[in-house]
Order: C-alpha cells, then structure tokens, then sequence
C-alpha cells in the first residue's frame, strides 16, 4: 500500500545531494510507513544522529560515485536506487533495473534519482519509458520552482490555452503520469499559511481508471473479447486491439481510435468516453437496428453511427462550454495569485497555439484539473522531517504565493511570441536545436517550427521574393527549354497553385536543383510538369546563381560547425561511456560492502 | 582478377543496400504501406506495438524498411531507429486534419535530429482514396515542406490499398540515393546539406 507505486525522484541542479537523497529518504520512507514515524527519525533514535549524518555521508558518496562526480548526468544514466534491509541506499545500475523491473513484484521500491541540468522533458520522458506512474521533483532554487510550475502549469487550473505545453502536459492530465512537486526550501520568506490546502493529488488517471473498471467497458464494444485495450472516441466505446484494427481502417473521419494506455488522452475525449461507454452505445445501435452482431464497416458508416455521433459530440462540446465558463475551481483558490498571474501571460500563445492545434482546443478549460497539484513542501532539513511529517501525510506545502507572484512578474519578459512563422530568432530555444536528445520541446517547438532549421544563422528568403529572383533570372543553365519556360512563376502563390493539384512534389522541383539534377530527373520534372503531377524545387525556388555563393558559404559554415558538434558530441559520448564503466564497477563493489558490513 | 570483374558486374547490375525508417502518426497506414510494398497486398494490419522490419526490393535497390509504431508513448523510441539512416519516409493521413499540427511537431523533430541531418525525406500524404482528403500540398504545407529549402524531399500522395503512388515514391528515393551515394554522400555522413 503504497502511495507511490513507482516514481522517480528528479533532483534538479543546485543542490547539496545529500540534503537531496536524505529528503528523498524522508519521503519515501514517511510514505512507505504512513502515519508512523519516519524511519529517519526512528534511526535517529535508535542510533544517534552522527549515524544519520553517516548515512547522508554514504548515500551522496554512493551517489557520486555512480556519477563519477560529474554534475551533468544524462537521464539515460539515471541511477535507480532501492533500500537495503537495513535501509542503507543501494544503486542499481540500469541494465539491473530494468531486469529487475521485469521481474521483481517488489520493484515498487525502485526509485530513479536523476540529479542533473536535463530538462524537466527529459526526466519525464525517462520516466515515461520506464512506466514509472510518479515524478518526485526535488528542488531548491525558488526560480526552479517557478519555471516547474510554470511549466506545468500547476497553478494555472483554468487557463484558456493549458494545452500550450502539450505533450507532456497532456500525459500528466491524462493520468499517465503523476508529479509530485517538493520544493527543498531554503529561502525564509515561505508562506507557510498555505501549507494546508495540499493533499489533492494530481491524477486524471483516477478518471480513466475508473472508466474502465466499469463493468460495460471490460467486454470489446464488437467483439466482446475480455479487457479492451484500445477505445474509438468518437463513439465512446472500448475495443480490443483486433477490433480496433478495423475502426482504424474506416478512417478518423469515422472512428478514431486510441489506446488506453499508449496514447494520451485530452479531457475532452476522457468527457467524451465517460459520455458514452459501451452500454450506452450498445442501447442506441440496438434501438437503430443494429444488433450485435454485423459488418462492423457497415455499422459504423450507417446514419444510426453518424446520429450517434452527433449526438455525443453535441454532449461533451455543451458540457465543455460548461466547464469553461465556471469561473474557478479548487485550485484557484488555494493559489489565486498564479491563477490571476498566468492567464494574462499564456493567452499571448493563444492565437500560435489555434493555428497549430486543433481548432476546439480553448475550450478544454475544464474543472477537473483541480487535480494538478504541486506538493511542494517545505523541509528545512531533512532530519526535522518528522515534524512535517507529522503535520500532514508529506508534510506537503502549497506552491507558495512568492513564487507566483515573481512569476507572474518574469513571465512578461518571456518572449510575446512571435506569430510569424518566418522570423529567425532562436534565443528562446535555444535547446530545442542543438540538443542531442530527441526532445518535444513543445513551446520552443512552436516558436520554432517555422524556422528552426539547421541553418539557423541563414535567414530563409521568403519564398515569393525567391521566386521573383527566380522570375528575373529566368531559368537556370541545367534546364531545358520547355521547363523553364514553363517556369516563369512570378509569386510563390501562383507556384503554389501550381503544385496543388500535383501528386507529388519534391523538394528539388520546388526549391531548384542542385545543379547536379541527373538525366532522369530533369526529364521526369519535365514530364512532371506537362502532367502537373509533380513538381520540383528546382523550378519552384530556383537556382539562381546570386544566392548560389551565400548559400554555398553558409552551407560550409554550417558543415563545420555541425562537424564540430558531432565531434563534440562523440567525445563526451566516449568519456561518458568509460565513465560509466568505471563507475559502475565502483558501485558494485560499493553496494556489495554495503551489504556486508550490514 | 574474377573478383574484379565480379565488382564491375556489381556495380553494373548489384544491388544497393539502403536502410529506411518509416514513421508517422498513429493510424498514418505505415504497417499497411509495408505489407503492400513487401507482399503487394493489402493486409489487415493490428496497431503496431514495437515495429516491423522487412526487405523491399524495387528495380535493385534493396530497401530495409523499418516500420515503428506510432502511438504516443512509442515516439519517444523512434530515435533509437535514427542512426545509420539513409532515409525517411513519413506517412501523413492526409484524412486527419485535426492532428496535421501534432504531425508537423513530430515530423520537425524528426529531421531535426542530428542523426537525420543527413537523411532524404519522403512523405507519403497517404489515404487520397477517400473524400476529403488533403492534397499533397496541403499536407506539404501543414508539415512545413515549404521552408525545409537545405533537404532533399519529396510528397507523393499515395493510395495504400490500392498501391498508387508507393513505387514512384520509392523511385525518387531510389534514384535520389544513388545520387547521394554517387556524390559521396554516406548515411552516416557530416553533412547538414
């Protein structure tokens, strides 16, 4: 009975780490022992607190060692750590806990400490691969905690545009993760009036949960094979991954499917399956003739499946404007200033968000995110948990107001986003770019998009003036007659009206060729372009010999110095890897003294 | 001295190697467009957990095509295919007009990456059968094809179950390889170009 299942603890940077593993003890412990007093304590008690001291001592060590005293820790290198029986800190080393994940029923007691400059992205995505259900942040930076919340949004319960971080935010609002925010804190000036108003943990997963439990929902909606899986959200139902095979295929204009635990889930499509369900929907076709049994392509194309449809879309759009418009939820009052602090700052990224998103997504204000929460408790050393211990559960504390406050004053500073997808400046993501790792930087991605490109430094000539260029150069030396005289394309609106009828068009049609264009190429451009079912970036962005030398130049610029990150790159990947091997071996040795001294 | 004859045949009249990822979307038509270049029928595919991987040999260019699925929680895993990548073939539904955005957000991290510098891009904007469908350039337009000016790319709207539109998409891979290669460029390659 754990009130963690399995987490990972993200430590971010700053901090002494054996304040940090203790409070990480702490918590764990309190949580593991409930209401009883802290293990720590009771150590405390029993054998002094220089034995304590000792055990922080052992634990950073420990800890160091496995990161080769190097403060920058890839979360790929997270070390996981498990209590011995005598609750001396053990690491395991990854390929250990994966094993051990595997196998061990009991390695809900794994825990991931990732103590590192990685991005609160990163620490999610390893948690998310490693099925870990909790994040536990640690922090002790006040503007940590400021940019975390932020960041998700903990205290923006009913923003018009929450959905503005995304990806991970929708993992946390679907259920699939849950953050526990502590915040280590140092700084006097903690309000610690709030304090009490925690305990409302964040887990959209109870609602999704609790739809499958319901006995309709654990039969496949056509095929009544046990513990779907998968769920059609267009009509609410549950399905089996055979079934929902079939769905997939009908197209998204008919069903669209998701899994229930591969996917992440809006609140509105939760609504929407709540809305529904499979009895509901098994009435209805009934009702409509349609019996259990039948061509499931012909049942859900028929008119009974659109009016159903219809109707659950209807449902769940009314009862989002519902939503809403309520003014505050839970949350809001335990926090107004970031509530009134956030709006003003995220609707800026309203309008960037609508052009890229889904069109209905401001309305997904709903009051069941009264379940964000941020922990963030203040412990002033570890060794006094105890006494937060004792003064409720974690001894959580509420995101205090400082921290809104100051960030509702930085937040302004943040770039006013920029709605022209062409404008150059990277500053703001600087991250998105030039990191290693696959990362789904959603905000800096959608500053970016347009025009976070590998040639950040070359600003990329608008398309029409390169096709005036293009119109004046009239035709390029490798074309031939025909093509290019075809190619006398004044305005990128008139190429591309061009192109929107093609069947295909490739880059070297629609930028220019390289020069290099083979035979082939030309002549299937040429032939391409008398059919219209191709074109080629040759002939839409030219070839023109002006820009030939810019771009050749900053083409080398680039080379090199992508060149010199990669090398860059290998070599901290080399010393990384030796590194590893060296501490690993250390930590074995380490932990296997651990167990035999005890 | 047969050996050496041996290469020149090979070079003539061998077959090229090239390892291909395909990604998009869930529900995009990977697993089918696999299975219709692979066996040249339609299957009825199940969402793919994990991937499949088969051997498509087209004029003789041998394509390893890696197919990876593409729920949320495996996107995540698609950089593990990334490396030693000749291309990329994207598979868009060109149906899914809601998730077009999601679509260009996991596309751009795609090519972002450093591994995929160096990779051709092919889009599939698959599914033109049905009404409705986005035309190749607007699916081109909603991934932002249009500003990718330093890569070599190519859209080709394809119908999966019926097969229009894959082979030409794998001529222009082939032949633009065989560009590459001929120019120097390898997968593994430190050019941004």
């Amino acid at each position: 009975m754990t009130v963690i299942p399995k987490g990972a603890l993200v430590i971010f940077d700053g901090l002494n780490k054996e304040l940090c593993v203790g409070i990480h003890l702490v918590v764990i412990h309190i949580i593991h022992l409930g209401r009883k007093s802290g293990w720590l304590v009771h150590l405390g008690r029993k054998s002094g607190w220089l034995f304590c001291a000792f055990y922080f001592k052992q634990a950073a060590s420990s800890l160091m060692m496995a990161y080769g005293g190097d403060e920058f820790v890839h979360p790929d290198n997270a070390v996981s750590v498990s209590l011995t029986r005598s609750g001396y800190p053990r690491i395991i080393l990854s390929h250990h806990r994966r094993m051990i994940l595997k196998k061990n029923e009991k390695a809900d007691m794994l825990h991931i400490l990732i103590f590192s400059r990685a991005s609160m992205e990163a620490a999610v995505r390893t948690t998310m691969e490693d099925d870990m259900r909790t994040l536990l942040v640690i922090t002790g930076y006040k503007n940590r905690v400021e940019s975390l919340s932020h960041w998700l949004c903990f205290s923006s319960a009913n923003l018009p545009s929450k959905d503005s971080t995304s990806g991970i935010r929708m993992l946390i609002d679907s259920g699939c993760l849950r953050v526990v925010l502590v915040c280590y804190a140092w700084y006097p000036n903690v309000d610690r009036q709030s304090g009490a108003c925690v305990e409302s943990i964040l887990d959209k997963g109870v609602m999704r949960r609790k739809l499958k439990a319901k006995s309709e929902n654990k039969m496949c909606f056509d095929c009544n094979a046990k513990n779907p899986t998968w769920a059609s959200v267009t009509y609410g139902i549950f399905l089996c991954i055979d079934c929902s095979a079939v769905h997939r295929s009908l197209g998204v204009h008919i069903s669209f499917v998701r899994s229930t635990n591969l996917d992440s889930w809006s609140p509105e499509q939760l609504k929407t399956m709540s809305f529904g369900g499979n009895n509901r929907a098994q009435v209805f076709f009934k009702q409509h003739g349609w019996s259990d049994g039948g061509k499931i392509e012909a049942k859900y194309t028929s008119r009974a499946a659109d009016l159903y449809r219809q109707i659950l879309s209807k449902e769940v759009a009314k009862s989002m404007a519902e939503d809403g418009g309520l003014p505050s939820s839970p949350v809001a009052s335990h926090a107004p200033h970031g509530v009134n602090g956030l709006p003003e700052v995220r609707t800026n990224e309203v309008p960037k968000e609508n052009t890229l998103e889904k069109p209905e997504k401001p309305e997904s204000t709903s009051s069941p995110r009264a379940s964000h929460t941020v922990i963030s408790s203040t412990v002033k050393k570890p060794i006094g948990a105890k006494k937060v211990g004792k003064s409720g559960g974690l001894g959580a504390r509420k995101l205090t107001k400082k921290p809104s406050e100051s960030l509702y004053e930085q937040k302004p500073e943040e770039p006013p986003a920029p709605v022209t997808s062409s404008t150059n400046n990277m500053p703001t993501g600087p991250s998105l770019t030039s990191r290693f790792e696959y990362v789904e930087n959603v905000q800096s991605s959608e500053l970016n998009t347009g025009a976070s490109h590998v040639m950040s430094h070359v600003s990329p000539p608008k398309s029409s003036s390169f096709f005036a260029d293009f119109g004046m150069d009239g035709g390029f030396p490798k074309k031939s007659g025909p093509s290019s005289s075809k190619v006398q394309i004044e305005e990128s609106d008139e190429a591309r009206r061009k192109f929107s009828n093609a069947k295909s068009i490739s880059s070297s049609q629609f930028f220019g060729d390289q020069s290099k264009a083979s035979d082939l190429d030309s002549q299937a451009t040429l032939s391409k372009f008398s059919g219209s079912t191709a074109i080629s970036s040759a002939d839409l962005f030219g070839d023109s010999r002006d820009n030939a030398v810019d771009i050749s130049a900053s083409d080398l610029l680039n080379r090199l110095s992508f060149q010199a990150q990669q090398d860059l790159s290998s070599l901290k990947n080399i010393a990384g890897e030796t590194g590893k091997k060296l501490t690993s071996l250390a930590s074995t040795l380490m932990t296997d003294l651990q167990d035999r001294i005890l | 001295m047969g050996q050496a004859f041996r290469k020149l045949f090979d070079t003539f009249f061998g077959n090229t190697d090239m390892r291909v990822v395909m990604l998009g979307l869930d529900a995009a038509g990977k697993t089918t467009i696999l299975y219709k270049l692979h066996i040249g029928e339609v299957l009825s595919t199940v969402p793919t957990i994990g991937f499949n991987v088969e051997k498509v040999q087209y004029k003789n260019v041998i394509f390893t095509v890696w197919d990876v699925g593409g729920q949320e929680k495996l996107r995540p895993l698609w950089r593990h295919y990334f490396n030693n990548t000749d291309g990329l073939i994207y598979v868009v539904d060109s149906l899914d007009r809601e998730r077009i955005g999601k679509a260009k957000q996991e596309f751009q991290a795609i090519i972002n990456d450093p591994f995929m510098l160096s990779s051709v891009i092919l889009v599939f904007a698959n599914k033109q059968d049905l009404r409705g469908a986005m035309t190749p350039m607007e699916v081109c337009e909603g991934l932002g094809l249009f500003d990718l000016k330093n890569r070599k790319w190519h859209i080709q709207g394809t119908c999966a179950l019926k097969g229009d539109g894959l082979y030409e998409g794998l001529d222009w891979l082939a032949s633009t390889l065989k560009e590459r290669k001929a120019a120097g460029f390898s997968s593994l390659g430190t050019s941004s170009f």
